[in-house]
Protein backbone atom coordinates (compact mmCIF):
# COMPACT_ATOMS: atom_id res chain seq x y z
CA UNK A 1 0.00 0.00 0.00
CA UNK A 2 1.05 3.53 -0.35
CA UNK A 3 0.71 4.06 3.74
CA UNK A 4 4.45 2.62 4.34
CA UNK A 5 6.23 4.26 1.29
CA UNK A 6 4.69 7.76 2.87
CA UNK A 7 5.60 7.48 5.83
CA UNK A 8 9.07 6.69 5.00
CA UNK A 9 9.40 9.78 2.31
CA UNK A 10 8.41 11.69 5.83
CA UNK A 11 10.92 10.41 7.58
CA UNK A 12 13.78 10.89 5.42
CA UNK A 13 12.58 14.31 4.51
CA UNK A 14 12.89 14.84 8.47
CA UNK A 15 16.16 13.33 8.85
CA UNK A 16 17.08 15.31 5.72
CA UNK A 17 15.77 18.56 7.34
CA UNK A 18 17.90 17.84 10.39
CA UNK A 19 21.23 17.19 9.31
CA UNK A 20 20.95 20.43 7.17
CA UNK A 21 20.19 21.97 10.54
CA UNK A 22 23.18 20.41 12.13
CA UNK A 23 25.36 21.24 9.49
CA UNK A 24 24.36 25.32 9.61
CA UNK A 25 24.31 25.21 13.01
CA UNK A 26 27.33 24.22 13.68
CA UNK A 27 29.28 26.07 10.74
CA UNK A 28 28.95 29.75 12.22
CA UNK A 29 30.26 28.68 16.33
CA UNK A 30 33.03 26.57 15.01
CA UNK A 31 35.34 28.72 13.59
CA UNK A 32 37.91 25.93 12.35
CA UNK A 33 35.07 23.44 11.13
CA UNK A 34 34.97 25.54 7.92
CA UNK A 35 38.20 25.66 6.11
CA UNK A 36 40.08 29.15 6.50
CA UNK A 37 40.92 30.86 3.49
CA UNK A 38 43.85 33.02 4.58
CA UNK A 39 45.67 31.52 7.51
CA UNK A 40 45.50 28.32 9.26
CA UNK A 41 45.34 29.47 12.90
CA UNK A 42 42.26 30.78 14.11
CA UNK A 43 41.52 32.01 17.81
CA UNK A 44 38.72 30.18 19.22
CA UNK A 45 37.77 31.36 22.72
CA UNK A 46 38.22 34.73 24.63
CA UNK A 47 39.11 35.37 28.26
CA UNK A 48 38.89 37.98 30.43
CA UNK A 49 39.52 36.70 34.22
CA UNK A 50 38.63 40.20 35.91
CA UNK A 51 35.29 40.01 34.24
CA UNK A 52 34.41 36.53 34.10
CA UNK A 53 34.16 36.51 30.68
CA UNK A 54 34.68 33.38 28.59
CA UNK A 55 33.42 33.38 25.39
CA UNK A 56 33.54 30.86 22.06
CA UNK A 57 34.76 33.28 18.93
CA UNK A 58 33.29 32.88 15.38
CA UNK A 59 34.83 34.45 12.27
CA UNK A 60 33.11 37.22 10.93
CA UNK A 61 33.69 38.74 7.37
CA UNK A 62 32.80 41.88 5.59
CA UNK A 63 29.75 42.26 4.05
CA UNK A 64 28.97 45.61 2.01
CA UNK A 65 31.94 47.38 3.96
CA UNK A 66 29.96 46.51 7.07
CA UNK A 67 31.58 43.69 8.93
CA UNK A 68 29.19 40.84 9.85
CA UNK A 69 28.24 40.51 13.52
CA UNK A 70 27.96 37.76 15.67
CA UNK A 71 24.04 36.40 15.09
CA UNK A 72 21.69 37.29 18.47
CA UNK A 73 21.08 33.43 18.85
CA UNK A 74 24.44 33.17 19.88
CA UNK A 75 24.49 35.94 23.02
CA UNK A 76 27.48 34.59 24.69
CA UNK A 77 29.38 34.19 21.37
CA UNK A 78 31.81 36.93 20.27
CA UNK A 79 33.51 37.32 16.29
CA UNK A 80 36.85 37.81 15.43
CA UNK A 81 37.11 39.96 12.24
CA UNK A 82 38.72 37.32 10.16
CA UNK A 83 40.84 40.07 8.12
CA UNK A 84 41.77 41.67 10.97
CA UNK A 85 45.28 39.56 12.40
CA UNK A 86 44.87 36.51 14.58
CA UNK A 87 45.67 37.81 18.41
CA UNK A 88 48.98 36.63 18.93
CA UNK A 89 50.69 38.16 15.87
CA UNK A 90 51.91 41.17 15.07
CA UNK A 91 48.94 44.21 14.38
CA UNK A 92 45.80 45.01 15.02
CA UNK A 93 42.98 42.15 15.79
CA UNK A 94 39.79 42.89 16.19
CA UNK A 95 37.15 41.08 18.17
CA UNK A 96 33.46 42.44 18.16
CA UNK A 97 30.58 41.13 20.78
CA UNK A 98 26.92 42.54 21.38
CA UNK A 99 26.06 44.70 24.44
CA UNK A 100 22.79 42.99 24.60
CA UNK A 101 20.21 41.58 22.34
CA UNK A 102 16.65 42.84 21.50
CA UNK A 103 15.23 41.28 25.20
CA UNK A 104 18.65 40.15 27.64
CA UNK A 105 22.77 41.25 28.35
CA UNK A 106 24.91 39.57 25.61
CA UNK A 107 28.68 38.70 26.17
CA UNK A 108 29.88 41.98 26.23
CA UNK A 109 27.47 43.10 28.51
CA UNK A 110 30.19 43.78 31.10
CA UNK A 111 33.01 44.83 29.25
CA UNK A 112 32.04 48.34 30.32
CA UNK A 113 33.68 47.84 33.82
CA UNK A 114 36.91 46.77 32.38
CA UNK A 115 39.94 48.83 33.31
CA UNK A 116 43.36 49.78 32.38
CA UNK A 117 45.78 47.58 33.55
CA UNK A 118 43.38 44.14 33.02
CA UNK A 119 44.49 41.13 31.19
CA UNK A 120 42.32 39.41 28.15
CA UNK A 121 43.61 36.27 26.92
CA UNK A 122 42.80 34.70 23.67
CA UNK A 123 43.09 31.41 22.85
CA UNK A 124 44.04 30.20 19.65
CA UNK A 125 43.34 27.15 18.07
CA UNK A 126 47.18 25.86 17.59
CA UNK A 127 47.38 26.02 21.79
CA UNK A 128 48.96 29.53 22.03
CA UNK A 129 47.48 31.74 24.11
CA UNK A 130 47.81 35.20 23.30
CA UNK A 131 47.86 37.90 26.49
CA UNK A 132 46.92 41.27 26.21
CA UNK A 133 47.17 44.03 28.84
CA UNK A 134 44.13 46.93 28.74
CA UNK A 135 45.52 50.30 27.39
CA UNK A 136 42.78 52.67 27.23
CA UNK A 137 38.92 52.57 26.72
CA UNK A 138 36.96 54.20 25.06
CA UNK A 139 33.55 55.66 24.05
CA UNK A 140 32.58 57.22 21.18
CA UNK A 141 29.77 58.25 18.96
CA UNK A 142 29.34 55.96 16.06
CA UNK A 143 29.44 58.67 13.68
CA UNK A 144 32.94 59.21 14.87
CA UNK A 145 33.89 55.56 14.90
CA UNK A 146 37.99 55.56 14.76
CA UNK A 147 38.35 53.01 12.42
CA UNK A 148 42.12 53.81 11.77
CA UNK A 149 42.94 53.96 15.40
CA UNK A 150 40.61 50.19 15.56
CA UNK A 151 42.11 48.86 12.11
CA UNK A 152 45.29 50.11 11.33
CA UNK A 153 47.33 50.46 14.67
CA UNK A 154 48.97 47.72 16.65
CA UNK A 155 47.02 45.47 19.59
CA UNK A 156 43.89 43.67 20.25
CA UNK A 157 40.23 46.21 20.53
CA UNK A 158 37.38 45.11 21.76
CA UNK A 159 34.09 46.77 20.09
CA UNK A 160 30.68 46.86 21.40
CA UNK A 161 27.80 49.33 21.70
CA UNK A 162 27.31 51.84 24.61
CA UNK A 163 25.58 55.26 25.90
CA UNK A 164 21.86 55.72 25.21
CA UNK A 165 20.04 53.35 22.84
CA UNK A 166 18.42 55.19 19.99
CA UNK A 167 14.95 54.07 19.47
CA UNK A 168 13.72 55.44 16.45
CA UNK A 169 17.36 54.26 15.17
CA UNK A 170 17.38 51.10 17.08
CA UNK A 171 20.42 51.10 17.74
CA UNK A 172 23.32 52.00 20.40
CA UNK A 173 24.34 55.92 19.80
CA UNK A 174 27.88 55.14 21.08
CA UNK A 175 30.44 52.21 20.77
CA UNK A 176 32.99 51.18 23.43
CA UNK A 177 36.25 50.06 22.30
CA UNK A 178 39.20 48.55 24.58
CA UNK A 179 42.25 48.58 23.38
CA UNK A 180 45.12 46.30 24.55
CA UNK A 181 48.71 45.66 23.99
CA UNK A 182 50.52 42.42 23.36
CA UNK A 183 52.14 41.19 26.31
CA UNK A 184 53.16 37.21 25.41
CA UNK A 185 52.29 36.33 21.88
CA UNK B 1 -19.90 50.41 40.48
CA UNK B 2 -19.09 50.00 36.89
CA UNK B 3 -18.10 53.44 36.36
CA UNK B 4 -16.55 53.51 39.44
CA UNK B 5 -14.11 50.61 37.99
CA UNK B 6 -13.89 52.83 34.84
CA UNK B 7 -12.82 55.63 36.42
CA UNK B 8 -9.97 53.40 38.11
CA UNK B 9 -8.85 51.99 34.77
CA UNK B 10 -8.29 54.99 33.34
CA UNK B 11 -6.33 55.97 36.21
CA UNK B 12 -4.00 53.41 36.41
CA UNK B 13 -3.37 53.66 32.39
CA UNK B 14 -2.62 57.60 33.32
CA UNK B 15 -0.03 56.40 35.83
CA UNK B 16 1.30 53.49 33.50
CA UNK B 17 1.73 56.14 30.81
CA UNK B 18 3.67 58.29 33.40
CA UNK B 19 5.89 55.68 34.55
CA UNK B 20 6.70 54.78 31.19
CA UNK B 21 7.64 58.45 30.76
CA UNK B 22 9.70 58.52 33.83
CA UNK B 23 11.50 55.64 32.75
CA UNK B 24 12.55 57.19 29.31
CA UNK B 25 13.79 60.38 31.20
CA UNK B 26 15.65 57.68 33.22
CA UNK B 27 17.30 56.98 29.70
CA UNK B 28 20.37 59.01 29.69
CA UNK B 29 23.65 57.14 30.45
CA UNK B 30 25.10 57.80 33.19
CA UNK B 31 28.18 55.93 32.94
CA UNK B 32 28.96 57.61 29.26
CA UNK B 33 32.32 58.50 29.98
CA UNK B 34 33.25 61.56 27.82
CA UNK B 35 34.50 61.26 24.66
CA UNK B 36 38.32 62.91 24.15
CA UNK B 37 37.77 66.40 23.12
CA UNK B 38 37.63 67.11 19.62
CA UNK B 39 40.69 68.66 18.19
CA UNK B 40 40.56 72.85 17.76
CA UNK B 41 37.72 73.80 16.11
CA UNK B 42 38.71 77.52 16.13
CA UNK B 43 37.86 80.77 16.27
CA UNK B 44 34.46 82.15 15.24
CA UNK B 45 31.46 80.63 17.49
CA UNK B 46 29.58 80.38 13.61
CA UNK B 47 32.27 77.75 12.75
CA UNK B 48 31.33 74.27 12.63
CA UNK B 49 33.22 71.55 14.19
CA UNK B 50 35.68 69.54 12.12
CA UNK B 51 37.79 66.93 12.93
CA UNK B 52 40.80 64.96 11.44
CA UNK B 53 41.61 61.12 11.90
CA UNK B 54 44.46 60.75 12.91
CA UNK B 55 44.92 64.33 13.59
CA UNK B 56 48.69 63.62 13.24
CA UNK B 57 49.71 61.76 10.15
CA UNK B 58 52.86 61.43 8.06
CA UNK B 59 53.66 62.71 4.43
CA UNK B 60 51.65 60.71 2.20
CA UNK B 61 49.12 58.74 4.81
CA UNK B 62 45.20 59.22 3.98
CA UNK B 63 43.73 61.37 6.75
CA UNK B 64 39.65 61.03 7.36
CA UNK B 65 38.11 64.56 7.43
CA UNK B 66 34.65 64.44 9.32
CA UNK B 67 32.77 67.73 9.28
CA UNK B 68 29.53 68.80 11.08
CA UNK B 69 27.63 70.41 8.35
CA UNK B 70 23.62 71.28 9.03
CA UNK B 71 21.83 69.31 7.16
CA UNK B 72 19.97 72.36 4.43
CA UNK B 73 16.92 72.49 4.39
CA UNK B 74 15.28 71.81 1.06
CA UNK B 75 17.08 71.52 -2.41
CA UNK B 76 20.92 71.10 -1.81
CA UNK B 77 22.99 67.91 -0.93
CA UNK B 78 24.07 67.29 2.51
CA UNK B 79 27.63 67.45 1.64
CA UNK B 80 31.29 69.40 1.88
CA UNK B 81 35.01 69.81 0.80
CA UNK B 82 38.11 70.06 2.83
CA UNK B 83 41.25 71.30 1.35
CA UNK B 84 44.61 72.32 2.52
CA UNK B 85 47.89 73.12 0.75
CA UNK B 86 48.90 70.00 2.01
CA UNK B 87 46.52 67.74 0.70
CA UNK B 88 46.66 66.16 -2.94
CA UNK B 89 43.52 67.41 -4.24
CA UNK B 90 40.66 68.60 -2.26
CA UNK B 91 37.82 66.29 -0.85
CA UNK B 92 34.34 66.00 -0.92
CA UNK B 93 32.72 64.70 2.20
CA UNK B 94 29.85 62.85 2.07
CA UNK B 95 27.74 61.88 4.71
CA UNK B 96 27.77 59.24 7.11
CA UNK B 97 24.81 57.00 6.43
CA UNK B 98 23.64 54.95 9.53
CA UNK B 99 21.63 52.23 8.97
CA UNK B 100 19.87 50.31 11.78
CA UNK B 101 20.75 47.04 12.68
CA UNK B 102 20.34 44.50 10.55
CA UNK B 103 18.21 42.57 12.71
CA UNK B 104 15.38 45.03 12.70
CA UNK B 105 15.59 44.86 9.03
CA UNK B 106 12.33 45.81 7.14
CA UNK B 107 12.13 49.14 8.62
CA UNK B 108 15.37 50.56 7.39
CA UNK B 109 15.82 53.42 5.47
CA UNK B 110 19.68 54.47 5.91
CA UNK B 111 19.63 57.70 8.27
CA UNK B 112 21.88 60.64 7.51
CA UNK B 113 23.74 62.00 10.71
CA UNK B 114 24.50 65.32 10.63
CA UNK B 115 28.31 64.78 10.02
CA UNK B 116 30.19 64.06 5.90
CA UNK B 117 33.14 63.18 6.00
CA UNK B 118 35.80 62.57 2.94
CA UNK B 119 39.72 60.53 2.98
CA UNK B 120 42.40 62.83 1.81
CA UNK B 121 46.16 61.86 1.40
CA UNK B 122 48.99 64.06 2.27
CA UNK B 123 50.78 65.08 -0.32
CA UNK B 124 54.43 63.20 -0.31
CA UNK B 125 57.26 65.27 0.89
CA UNK B 126 55.09 67.47 3.23
CA UNK B 127 57.41 68.94 5.96
CA UNK B 128 56.98 68.56 9.02
CA UNK B 129 54.63 71.04 10.89
CA UNK B 130 51.23 72.03 11.63
CA UNK B 131 48.84 72.92 9.08
CA UNK B 132 45.27 74.12 8.50
CA UNK B 133 42.71 72.12 7.14
CA UNK B 134 39.79 73.88 6.00
CA UNK B 135 36.31 72.33 5.22
CA UNK B 136 33.20 73.98 3.89
CA UNK B 137 29.87 72.81 3.74
CA UNK B 138 27.85 72.99 0.60
CA UNK B 139 24.33 74.51 0.50
CA UNK B 140 24.64 76.20 3.94
CA UNK B 141 28.51 77.43 3.64
CA UNK B 142 28.98 76.55 7.26
CA UNK B 143 32.87 76.77 7.41
CA UNK B 144 35.13 75.02 9.85
CA UNK B 145 38.67 74.12 10.71
CA UNK B 146 41.42 72.05 12.20
CA UNK B 147 45.06 71.84 12.33
CA UNK B 148 46.87 68.66 10.93
CA UNK B 149 50.20 67.97 12.63
CA UNK B 150 52.76 65.96 9.82
CA UNK B 151 55.41 64.45 11.70
CA UNK B 152 58.74 63.17 10.33
CA UNK B 153 58.22 60.24 8.24
CA UNK B 154 61.80 59.09 8.25
CA UNK B 155 60.90 58.21 12.33
CA UNK B 156 60.39 54.44 13.09
CA UNK B 157 57.26 52.99 13.80
CA UNK B 158 55.69 52.15 16.77
CA UNK B 159 57.24 48.81 17.39
CA UNK B 160 60.82 48.96 16.18
CA UNK B 161 61.53 45.03 16.95
CA UNK B 162 59.04 44.07 14.65
CA UNK B 163 60.44 41.86 11.92
CA UNK B 164 58.94 43.45 8.51
CA UNK B 165 58.18 40.37 7.10
CA UNK B 166 55.60 39.10 9.66
CA UNK B 167 53.71 42.91 9.26
CA UNK B 168 50.71 42.40 7.69
CA UNK B 169 49.34 44.50 5.00
CA UNK B 170 47.17 47.30 7.18
CA UNK B 171 43.59 48.55 5.60
CA UNK B 172 40.98 50.03 7.16
CA UNK B 173 38.63 46.72 7.17
CA UNK B 174 34.97 48.97 7.56
CA UNK B 175 34.53 52.60 8.57
CA UNK B 176 31.25 51.62 9.42
CA UNK B 177 30.91 51.72 13.13
CA UNK B 178 29.39 48.35 14.36
CA UNK B 179 25.94 47.72 15.55
CA UNK B 180 26.91 45.57 18.45
CA UNK B 181 23.52 45.60 20.63
CA UNK B 182 19.69 44.97 20.76
CA UNK B 183 19.02 47.37 23.16
CA UNK B 184 17.47 44.53 24.67
CA UNK B 185 18.95 46.11 28.79
CA UNK B 186 18.82 49.85 27.42
CA UNK B 187 16.09 51.72 29.46
CA UNK B 188 13.09 51.70 27.72
CA UNK B 189 13.83 48.45 25.69
CA UNK B 190 14.10 48.61 21.83
CA UNK B 191 10.33 48.52 21.34
CA UNK B 192 9.68 51.16 23.25
CA UNK B 193 6.56 52.22 21.51
CA UNK B 194 4.66 48.85 22.28
CA UNK B 195 5.94 48.58 25.54
CA UNK B 196 6.22 51.60 27.26
CA UNK B 197 6.06 50.34 30.79
CA UNK B 198 9.07 48.61 31.91
CA UNK B 199 9.60 46.88 35.26
CA UNK B 200 9.17 50.06 37.68
CA UNK B 201 5.74 50.74 35.79
CA UNK B 202 4.77 47.64 36.28
CA UNK B 203 5.41 47.13 40.11
CA UNK B 204 3.68 50.40 40.56
CA UNK B 205 0.89 49.92 38.10
CA UNK B 206 0.55 46.96 40.52
CA UNK B 207 0.35 48.40 43.82
CA UNK B 208 -1.45 51.19 42.80
CA UNK B 209 -4.52 48.62 40.95
CA UNK B 210 -3.94 47.13 45.11
CA UNK B 211 -4.77 50.14 45.95
CA UNK B 212 -7.94 50.96 44.28
CA UNK B 213 -8.91 48.01 45.15
CA UNK B 214 -8.93 48.28 49.11
CA UNK B 215 -10.34 51.30 48.39
CA UNK B 216 -13.34 50.24 46.21
CA UNK B 217 -13.82 47.36 48.53
CA UNK B 218 -14.00 49.74 51.72
CA UNK B 219 -16.48 51.54 49.87
CA UNK B 220 -18.51 48.75 49.60
CA UNK B 221 -18.63 47.57 52.63
CA UNK B 222 -19.62 50.70 54.51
Amino acid sequence: MAGPTRWSRVILAGAITGAIMVAFGTRGGGGEESPPARASVVPKRLDIPSLGIKAPLMKLGVTDGRVDLPPYEKPDTAGWVKDSVVPGDEGPAVILGHVDTKTAPAVFYKLKDIREGQAIKVVRSDGKVAQYRVDSVEQISKSRFPADKVYLEDGLRLITCGGEFDRDDREYRDNFIVYATLVKG
Amino acid sequence: MPSVKHVAVLGAIAIFGMAGCTAEANTGSPSGTPTAAPPDTGVSREDIEVQLQPARARAGQKVWVLANCPIPQGGPEHRGTASSRIFRTPVTLEPILATPTPAASGTATPIPRPWVRGQATVADGTATGIYEVNARCEGTNDTGKASLRIVDDTQPSASPTAKPSSKPTRTIISTEAPHTGGGGTAAGGPDDGSMPIGMPGVLLGVALAGGIGVVIARRRRS
